[in-house]
């Protein structure tokens, strides 16, 4: 299941990037949060899922162009050496993704527990 | 142990604390990615990894084919790009190259096309933001966007730079239309911006921007400090209206160089440090902005034809200002060199005729008028003749990059220009380039069959004056100095601030043609220019600029030619990075003789160490084989040498500044040599000193022991190998146009110095901005480079890659094949293919 989630999470962080702009790494984060159990595993899984998308991206335009010369040339217009830089590039999707499926998760939560406490009521 | 995703025990804290921690996190990556915050820019779309920065990475290369459609073209464009990412435009017509070739530059260098372009109408703040803001008020008050506009208003919309300019900018829109997000320059993108459409009025305010890189000289006003310091007569010799080394460019009644040495005047008595209205200016330095061209007849020449060499020096930037391109129309174009980004054509190039090179003919076009106003802050009328004329006022409105007014201020025209308020009195400029353009001479120039066409189509262009060189395949050279000079009353100089309430005082009129600078087929077998004085006074007296660079490049490409009677392609290229020096030539001798006369006092009157120091000093020197190589290991103490030198002899021209005394301006090292010669004059006195009177030698030997300390202090003991290689002290660096470090080419090492015939000194921010030499045989064959690439994209390969051969004085092969099928598919990396917008 872990595996399938991160490859999910992945796939539609890939298209929804492409279509529609780094933004909608959040939307991939909440749908995660609010369609997964929450907890912890799913805040990492659609992290390293977003993560793995724009990697993915990435190495995609690795192979018509020179990524690596970017990362060199605009790492240090930001202080950040290249390698910190393409870091970067992997963690803001991460954080992206993985903080919007907390919110959703725990939202969903809430929702539960007080859908839980009318009925008891 | 708990499964991971079980429902964790009900705690309320850890409740809150969780999603709330969550949401900041969200919240905060949510405002830097759309926001940015403080000095973090937007980062969202920058690190998109399909439309952020990364994108650049996919359009690095071009792609092997593409077809595109550009409104107006009238027939099919073929472009085929060779093995060094030139394009070669193959087009029905000119004004279709023309399209072609707006549209290739932008999509190689759009963000150089806007930036240039809004530094001249001063406008960066609109994309930079407020840090650009005291550049864009400094261009603004010069005018040039308003004269470009001015212009274009006046120019016939059906005349040939009408229509090639309107051509160019449907080019160039065509392809900012047609701009995929993922097109975009990474500058654009780091900025956050988007391109602005093109208008064809901004060609000329490129060419304007030529005439403030070329011909923007306010010496007036550093030559009216220098006589407040040092007295009229002290100023005039120091800044001599004519050089006193001469080496023309027409050659006249020789021999040459000619040493024009008298002695110069002493400096008033004026205090040292006295006060002098308006700020202190650093010293000027040689060679800053300049050229070399020449050309051999066929009789000197190994081949039997003509030779022709061209390297403009400019600041050097990444990209580079040159682009180089062939444009190809049957009938009316066949014309291949380096174009500027936003000009439409070869500025300088050859055709399959003419080869043509450009330098700088440093000709005083600009003078500087005192004026009277009726209120200095809020001035409303000028005083001429007698009366109270109006200014012309113009509102200015500086904006940000959302539109948001940043400032505003007012500039104030009179008759002749516009009005500088700082200082210590109004000034109001006139200057020619904000009067006239280069007209479509540069258009026609690429049409010529022969020299003497190519001169004829030159007649009108004005500004900014060039040292047009040109040879052909019937072995005819020629060189004119091409531009409008104008005739001042009176003594006739410019180089003085001028009486700004009499129109007495303005230009009346401008220098017949037959009377520029000119030669055609000298008996010499060569011709060359260097910035030097154009023409001999003694041939011509006539005002054309004052303190014009010493001619040392001149003098030593003389001297090249002069010993090599069958000149080659080759030699002309390892001419074009010579590391010999005439300005070493002529100083070390003199700086030893005069050394050596210190030593036996030293040795009797001071420490024992200082005479051993100068003693060594001479050795050193002595030993230098007056060659900038990289590894030379004697020139760093030669121009440490001559910068003490300076510092004692021009004291006199110190001015208080904010950081101390500084030199307003420094007299050219051609004086410098002219006060060598003179053993008593004053200026050899350092008044710094009041306790001794220096005399030359002394000077010299404190120089040369100043300048062994300061080098040990930096790199050690001269005896350490490579310790004081010439590269340790001197490197070129070229800059990206926004400065940053990442996309610039830094610290290269370069077998250039102050005056050697590729020059490099300071900061080494300038230099041989393009290398071209032409063999003007049956079919003419051109060789070249420039210090960059084609592509502006700092991830592509083509972005430096011609860099290492520049730096190896090495030169390209440069393709000039007739069809597309001539160049060969070997050669052919990619090809575009433009078709007239709304074709099948």
């Amino acid at each position: 299941m872990t595996y399938l989630r991160i490859a999910v999470v992945a796939a539609v962080t890939v298209a929804a990037t492409i279509l529609l702009g780094w933004w909608s790494v959040a939307a991939v984060g909440i749908v995660s949060g609010l369609v997964s159990p929450p907890g912890r595993a799913t805040v990492l899984e659609t992290g390293g899922g977003a993560a793995l998308g724009w990697a993915a991206i990435l190495a995609a335009s690795a192979v018509s162009g020179p990524i690596w010369v970017v990362a060199q040339r605009v790492g240090p217009v930001f202080g950040v050496p290249a390698s910190g830089f393409l870091a970067i590039a992997l963690v803001f999707p991460a954080l992206l993704a993985g903080s919007a499926a907390l919110v959703a998760g725990e939202l969903r939560r809430f929702a539960l527990v007080a859908e839980g406490l009318r009925r008891a009521s | 142990m708990t499964p991971r995703n079980a429902p964790a025990s009900f705690n309320p804290p850890m409740r809150f604390f969780r999603p709330a921690f969550g949401a900041l996190v969200l919240a905060i990556l949510l405002v830097i990615g759309f926001r940015g915050a403080g000095p973090v820019p937007p980062v969202g779309g920058m690190l998109d990894p399909w439309r952020g920065v990364w994108a650049a990475a996919s359009v690095a290369d071009l792609p092997r084919r593409a077809v595109e459609p550009i409104p107006g073209l009238t027939d099919t464009v073929s472009v085929v790009y060779d093995d060094r990412a030139v394009p070669h435009v193959f087009a029905a017509s000119e004004l279709d190259a023309f399209r072609a070739l707006g549209y290739v530059v932008a999509r190689d260098r759009l963000f150089q096309l806007e930036l240039q372009t809004r530094a001249t109408a001063g406008t960066l703040t609109e994309l930079l933001g407020r840090g650009a803001l005291e550049s864009d008020r400094s261009q603004r008050s010069v005018g040039l966007a308003w004269s470009a506009e001015r212009e274009w208003a006046a120019t016939d919309s059906t005349s040939r730079t009408a229509r090639a300019a309107r051509a160019y900018a449907a080019g160039v829109n065509a392809w900012i239309e047609g701009l995929s997000a993922r097109d975009l320059p990474l500058e654009y993108r780091l900025l956050g911006a988007r391109p602005m459409r093109w208008k064809p009025q901004y060609t000329l305010y490129l060419m304007k921007r030529m005439g403030y890189t070329l011909a923007f000289n306010t010496f007036e006003r550093q030559r009216q400090r220098l006589a407040m310091l040092s007295g009229d007569a002290a100023a005039s010799a120091l800044f001599p209206v004519h050089s006193p080394i001469q080496q023309p460019i027409q050659p006249g009644p020789g021999p040459y160089p000619r040493f024009d040495f008298t002695p110069l005047p002493a400096p008033s008595l004026r205090s040292l440090g006295a006060a002098v209205p308006g700020a202190a200016t650093g010293a000027g330095e040689e060679d800053a902005i300049g050229s070399n061209n020449w050309a051999v007849s066929p009789r000197r020449s190994a081949s039997g034809h003509a030779l022709l060499a061209g390297d403009p020096h400019l600041d050097l930037t990444l990209p580079s200002i040159w682009y180089e391109a062939h444009l190809a129309a049957p009938g009316a174009l066949d014309v291949y060199g380096v174009t500027i980004p936003g000009v439409p054509g070869v500025v300088i190039g050859f055709n399959r005729d003419v080869a043509w090179s450009f330098t700088n003919t440093e000709s005083d076009v600009l003078d500087m008028y005192l004026e009277t106003l009726d209120d200095v802050a809020n001035p409303t009328v000028y005083l001429l003749d007698g009366t109270w004329r109006p200014l012309e006022r113009r509102l200015e409105r500086y904006l940000g990059p959302k539109g948001e007014v940043l400032s505003q201020g007012t500039i104030y025209y009179t008759h002749r220009g516009p009005v500088a308020l700082t200082g210590d009195r109004p000034t109001s400029l006139r200057w020619l380039a904000l009067e006239a353009g280069a007209g479509d001479a540069l258009l026609r120039a690429q049409q010529a069959r022969n020299v003497d066409e190519w001169l004829r189509v030159m007649e009108s262009f004005r500004t900014p004056a060039q040292n047009g060189i040109v040879a052909d395949r019937q072995g005819t050279i020629a060189i004119r100095s091409t531009g409008a000079f104008p005739i001042r009353p009176g003594d006739g100089r410019g180089d003085r601030m001028r009486d700004g309430t009499a129109s007495q005082s303005d230009w009346v009129g401008f220098w017949p043609l037959a009377r520029y600078p000119f030669a055609r087929n000298p008996a010499q077998g060569y011709l060359v220019s260097a910035n030097q004085e154009p023409k001999d006074p003694r041939a011509d007296p006539g005002y054309l600029g004052s303190n014009w660079p010493s001619p040392w490049r001149a003098m030593r490409i003389n001297q090249l030619l002069r010993a090599d009677s069958a000149v080659t392609a080759d030699a002309m290229r390892r001419y074009q990075t010579d590391p010999g020096s005439a300005r070493a030539d002529a100083f070390v001798p003199l700086l030893l003789q005069l050394g050596r006369r210190r030593v036996q006092p030293w040795a009797e009157t001071r420490e024992p160490g200082e005479a051993a120091d100068l003693n060594h000093a001479l050795g050193l020197l002595e030993r230098w084989d007056r060659r900038y190589t990289r590894d030379n290991p004697h020139a760093v103490l030669f121009e440490f040498a001559m910068q003490e030198m300076q510092s004692r002899v021009w004291d006199e021209l110190l001015a208080p500044g904010p950081n101390g005394p500084r030199r307003v301006a420094t007299p050219g090292d051609a004086v410098l040599l002219q006060a060598l010669h003179d053993s008593v004059t004053s200026w050899w006195d350092d008044r710094r000193t009041t306790d001794v009177v220096e005399t030359r030698e002394e000077i010299v030997a404190m120089s040369l022991t100043a300048a062994l300390e300061r080098a040990r202090g930096l790199y050690g003991e001269p005896a350490t190998p490579d310790a004081w290689r010439w590269d340790r002290a001197h490197r070129a660096n070229i800059y990206h146009l926004l400065g940053i470090p990442s996309f610039s080419a830094l610290r290269l090492s370069v077998q250039s110095g102050p005056s050697t015939i590729s020059p490099s000194s300071g900061d080494g921010t300038h230099g041989a901005s393009w290398r071209m030499v032409v063999d003007l045989g049956p079919e003419v064959q051109g060789f070249g480079v420039y210090p960059g690439g084609q592509s502006g994209n700092p991830a592509s390969p083509r972005y430096q890659d011609r860099l290492p051969r520049w730096l190896n004085g090495d030169l390209d092969t440069l393709r000039f094949p007739r069809s597309s099928a001539d160049l060969g598919a070997g050669r052919t990396v990619a090809t575009l293919t433009l078709i007239p917008e709304g074709a099948p």
